[in-house]
């Protein structure tokens, strides 16, 4: 794992920070808001606020710095988002792959269905089932990021794990 | 039903990601958003200066003039060159009028000299050499400001991406000497200009005020950026190193440094062994383990100084004989200590050695012989050529003079072939 370290802020070094981790983020952030257009913006905001931050002093662990303003950012708006009305529900778009994506899952609709059951995942449990299973962030990784014991972590994990299988068995 | 739902999750992970063109439009909103920011800062935004100055239209003339290498052309370059402004903008510094004339103009005509992997390599050098030169001279008239500093250091990261390139392309084509000598004469002259500006540095941060002191963080230090390019050109050193080396290793050497790794792990072994024998071991045996296990490491150094002196096949015998003898003292501590027995120590030793050395002196001659028919690899240039050819007339005549010691009467039976067969 070659994390780099960089603490020399510049413009040019801090555009292959976009470049390496964009892609990532962007995705964090797409199955936490089920919504492109939504997390292409948060996505853009994550990386000029730590742009901002970053003019002020060196950062250590650059990724994990990305995913904890990205994180925040998503906790902001599920605050605002807090009361959860039909209206919202009819809302959520779906299945977003983008246009030059090719499209490998065989039903949109199992496609849908799981989204639909990330976004009914608590919020803590979410994050975590997120970082695991999507960012595939190891647990000391997560751990890092979220500010956690590796144990709490763990737990956390569970628990997402069996409102899965709740939920699941809710579609059946 | 749970596994499915995993399995379905990270492949629609996979599918989710920027489009090429989402993540360029949002790669250029966000040098847009860098360069605002800064001027929100105070600080002029430039992102080098190629494009902010007004001899932008030199720099296409120069892309379009490089293509047409004619004598005629070089000529009236070489006029050009020796031209008086031009003289004025080769010695210009950031921030001069005539500055962009240097960047975008004469350093290209001055690339396209440079033929050769290594030259174009060491062209790269220069023209970050200069650069930090450029700086150092600003820093102590005071003119380094951080604007300048993200100038210069575009300009740095361009030139040693470029230098990178070439030694890689150098590395490709087994130019390996050529790759190292560049890179570490490189890696010398970025350490001393590294020392040169951050004691430059350090001096313009005591003599500004406590406000500016305080933007002047670490962050913003030629030095430090320096520092990790010296780490890198380091890696790269250390990464062509081993290759050479593993290209200059025969065979023969190979057995060698094999042998010996075996040897130093059975020394090390008995020794651990030999520091916790029991109390009711007879002093006389472990007086004579104690002995053995010395000659075992004194064959071992032995070995090592043949290695260094490139007398592998000396060096291998010896390596065998040092385990060979720890192997025996091993054995001897087992046995007393199994079998309580007083055993003969001094005859036992005696016949497990010349047991031992039959069997060295067939596994060797194996070794040689496989090498004798087939060409021994002489190294690249460096290396003496005689150095391999020699070792096989040495090699035998080692092999003789291997004594035998004579056969002795032996009470106890002690299994020792298992350990040479490696």
């Amino acid at each position: 794992m070659d994390q780099p370290d960089n603490s020399y802020i510049h413009k040019f070094e801090f555009i292959k920070i976009y470049d390496r981790y964009s892609d990532k983020i962007f995705r964090h952030l797409y199955f936490k808001l089920r919504d492109r257009e939504k997390a292409l913006d948060f996505m853009q905001e994550t990386f000029m606020k730590t742009f901002v931050y970053m003019d002020k002093g060196p950062i250590g662990n650059i990724q994990a710095f990305l995913y904890k303003v990205a994180n925040n950012l998503t906790i902001d708006e599920y605050k605002k988002k807090k009361a959860y009305s039909l209206e919202q529900m009819e809302e959520e778009k779906g299945f977003e792959p983008g246009i030059d994506t090719a499209l490998e899952i065989k039903n949109k609709i199992d496609a849908d269905k799981i989204l639909e059951i990330i976004g009914q995942i608590p919020p803590p449990y979410q994050t975590v089932i997120i970082m695991r299973y999507v960012d595939e962030l190891s647990i000391q990784e997560i751990a890092g990021i979220l500010g956690d014991t590796e144990n709490s972590i763990s737990v956390k994990i569970h628990r997402g794990i069996s409102h899965i299988r709740k939920l699941i068995h809710n579609y059946e | 039903m749970n596994k499915d739902f995993f399995k379905n999750l990270q492949q629609i992970a996979t599918n989710i990601k920027l489009t090429r063109p989402e993540k360029k439009h949002f790669r250029l909103e966000l040098l847009k958003f860098m360069d605002a920011h800064d001027v929100k800062n105070d600080k002029k935004a430039s992102i080098s200066f190629e494009k902010t100055n007004p001899f932008t239209w030199l720099h296409s003339l120069t892309q379009n003039v490089l293509r047409f290498k004619s004598a005629a052309f070089i000529v009236v370059v070489v006029v050009l060159l020796s031209s008086g402004a031009a003289l004025a903008a080769q010695n210009s510094l950031p921030g001069d009028f005539l500055y962009p004339v240097k960047i975008s103009f004469i350093e290209k005509i001055e690339g396209s000299f440079a033929v050769s992997l290594q030259a174009k390599a060491e062209f790269e050098q220069n023209l970050v050499e200069r650069r930090l030169r450029e700086a150092e001279e600003l820093a102590t008239n005071n003119r380094l400001n951080a604007q300048i500093k993200n100038g210069i250091a575009m300009n740095l990261e361009e030139h040693s991406t470029a230098f990178h390139k070439n030694i890689n392309q150098l590395k490709q084509e087994n130019q390996l000497q050529s790759a190292i000598d560049t890179t570490s004469n490189f890696t010398i002259s970025l350490k001393v200009h590294s020392k040169i500006l951050a004691a430059l540095e350090e001096k313009t941060v005591n003599e500004t005020r406590p406000e500016e002191q305080k933007k002047e963080n670490e962050n913003t230090l030629l030095s430090t950026y320096l520092d990790t390019k010296i780490e890198n050109l380091i890696k790269v050193e250390d990464k062509v190193n081993e290759q050479i080396t593993a290209q200059t290793l025969t065979v023969v050497e190979a057995s060698a440094l094999a042998k010996m790794k075996v040897a130093a792990k059975k020394i090390t072994e008995v020794k651990k062994l030999v520091s916790n024998i029991k109390t009711d071991v007879s002093t006389d045996i472990k007086a004579k383990a104690e002995d053995q296990l010395k000659l075992a490491q004194e064959s071992f150094d032995e070995g090592g100084k043949n290695l260094e002196s490139r007398s592998y096949g000396r060096a291998f015998i010896l390596f065998q004989e040092a385990e060979t003898q720890a192997q025996g003292v091993k054995l001897i501590l087992q046995a007393s200590e199994n079998l309580k027995i007083q055993i003969d120590a001094a005859s036992l030793l005696n016949s497990s050695t010349m047991q031992n050395t039959t069997i060295i002196k067939n596994n060797f001659r194996e070794i040689i012989e496989s090498n004798v028919t087939g060409e021994i690899e002489g190294s690249s240039s460096q290396t003496e050529p005689s150095t391999t050819q020699t070792l096989n007339p040495e090699i035998f005549n080692t092999i003789n003079q291997i004594k035998m010691p004579q056969e002795v009467d032996t009470t106890v039976e002690v299994n020792t072939e298992e350990s040479i067969q490696n």
